[in-house]
């Protein structure tokens, strides 16, 4: 894996302020995009900006519109080893996939919905909202001390009113991956369904929904290396068909007559309305363009990083990070707070974003991060931590910078 | 004066001087016993907060080059 030459492939990566590169580490969020991907989609607009899909426009530009959505459809069943791609169904981003899967999934009065305690709001705020409306049961699966999946508590929690465990793959506070292959085998023999967010998950490491045997896994395209305002669903195809129908109009249906419409099978019964086409085309290029480098030479550089920021970061007693010490057990992230002896903090993570950001140009995220619940569970709702997330074009040499950026933080104190 | 604000400027006052960790533990401690504190912070910015009443003159803000800023109340 040629860091180098990944690195000249995100124009980003060239700007400069102060005289200083940006070292970007809230790739959590959102990752840069590289050429490849920005071609793809200025191709889009270029050359055959119209519409696509089924029953639309038969003429050359849409033909070729239609061709290269599609073509970009098997590139992400190829990417998680669908079996079909009918299997793919285009979202927005992750916070749709799981709306889907919970407004439609057969849930009634008494059925239970398990979640962990880590969701992101995405995960968490659709189960609440069930709950209130139509007497869901969700239930948490509280983690062990350290933040890595109690399977014990698990097991003692599923039963026969569990019929959707949906869980978050890899976390986006800590970077800890789940046991899912684990999660879904014991869910299935109670006769649950699992549903995996895999917004953190599928952008870093090698997911195989077969061998995972997942029957719903959802994931965003702007976290890996792709456009915004893209996000698939997957679904097994047979898990597909029971589903309830969600938004409805154009594109959703065959036929339709004043009284009544035939409407179409998945993935077209999910995307509804004219797509985000270019956004398509440019998920297929991202998806190819990781696929090159290889996810598993990903996830290791990923990790060799961390390994570095996080043994770094432990020489100043101040560091608490969030999760298991093993930075090899936290992907890409690396979580922390900078506390006294009682645990508040020393310095806000808002400080410490801000103070890298303006002297160093380095950019981390500061607050919650979408999971307020776990924050305020433990009484710093209002402080958060700040989160270093890392990807294929960051470097030890960034690390290094980061390091003496936090050294430079706490000497200031003194 | 927003509620927020002002329990802002309470936290400064007693301290003497604060930096935005200084308020956001106290805000983290109050949230779940005072239930207006609860409802003046959620879904509030405190760093922003801090920054508007720097601007409309109720607060003093040190910017040391690496150090983190430091608030305290103005005075009259």
């Amino acid at each position: 894996m040629n860091i180098k030459k990944i690195r000249e492939d995100f124009p980003a990566l060239e700007r400069e302020r102060n005289g200083r590169r940006p070292i970007y580490f809230d790739n959590a969020c959102v990752t840069l995009k590289p050429r490849q991907v920005i071609m793809a989609m200025d191709e889009y607009y270029e050359n055959f900006p119209a519409c696509g899909g089924k029953g639309r426009s038969a003429h050359w530009f849409s033909q070729e519109v239609k061709e290269a959505a599609e073509k970009a459809r098997r590139a992400v069943k190829e990417f998680i080893n669908a079996k079909s791609s009918d299997e793919i169904i285009w979202t927005k981003n992750t916070t749709e996939s799981i709306n889907i899967i919970a407004n439609c999934f057969e849930l009634n009065r008494g059925d239970a919905v398990l979640t962990t305690d880590k969701e992101h709001n995405s995960n968490l705020v659709p189960w609440i909202e069930l709950e209130s409306r139509r007497g869901v049961v969700h239930k948490i699966v509280e983690s062990n001390n350290d933040n890595t999946f109690n399977m014990e508590r698990f097991e003692e929690m599923m039963g026969e009113d569990v019929k959707l465990v949906s869980m978050v793959h890899t976390s986006n506070l800590d970077g800890y991956t789940n046991p899912a292959r684990e999660i879904i085998k014991i869910a299935h023999d109670y006769g649950a369904k699992v549903m995996l967010d895999g917004a953190q998950s599928v952008p870093h490491k090698e997911v195989d929904v077969q061998k995972l045997d997942v029957d719903f896994l959802g994931f965003s395209i702007h976290k890996m290396a792709g456009p915004s305002g893209v996000g698939v669903l997957y679904g097994k195809k047979d898990e597909l068909k029971k589903l309830g129908r969600y938004t409805v109009g154009g594109d959703t249906v065959k036929d339709t007559f004043y009284d009544r419409a035939v409407f179409e099978s998945p993935p077209y019964l999910f995307e509804a309305g004219l797509q985000n086409y270019a956004g398509q085309i440019g998920a297929g290029a991202a998806v190819e363009y990781l696929s090159k480098i290889g996810m598993g030479n990903i996830s290791k550089h990923e990790e060799t990083l961390n390994k570095f920021i996080t043994e770094g970061l432990l020489e100043h007693e101040e560091i608490d990070i969030i999760g298991p010490d093993d930075p090899s057990k936290r992907s890409g992230i690396i979580s922390f707070r900078m506390v006294k002896d009682d645990g508040t903090s020393l310095i806000s993570p808002g400080d410490i974003a801000r103070l890298l950001d303006r002297n160093l140009n380095i950019m981390i995220r500061s607050g919650d991060h979408c999971v307020h619940s776990w924050f305020n569970a433990r009484g710093i709702g209002v402080s958060g931590s700040a989160r270093a997330s890392l990807y294929i074009y960051n470097t030890k040499e960034e690390g290094e910078v980061f390091l003496s950026g936090i050294d430079r933080l706490i000497k200031s104190l003194n | 004066m927003k509620k927020s604000k002002r329990i802002i400027l309470e936290i400064i006052k007693s301290k003497g001087s604060a930096n935005l960790a200084d308020i956001e533990s106290e805000v983290d401690r109050l949230k779940f016993e005072e239930p207006f504190v609860f409802e003046a912070f959620t879904g509030c910015s405190i760093g922003d907060a801090l920054d508007d009443m720097v601007a409309e003159g109720l607060l003093e803000k040190d910017i040391p080059k690496w150090g983190i800023p430091i608030y305290r109340v103005k005075s009259r």
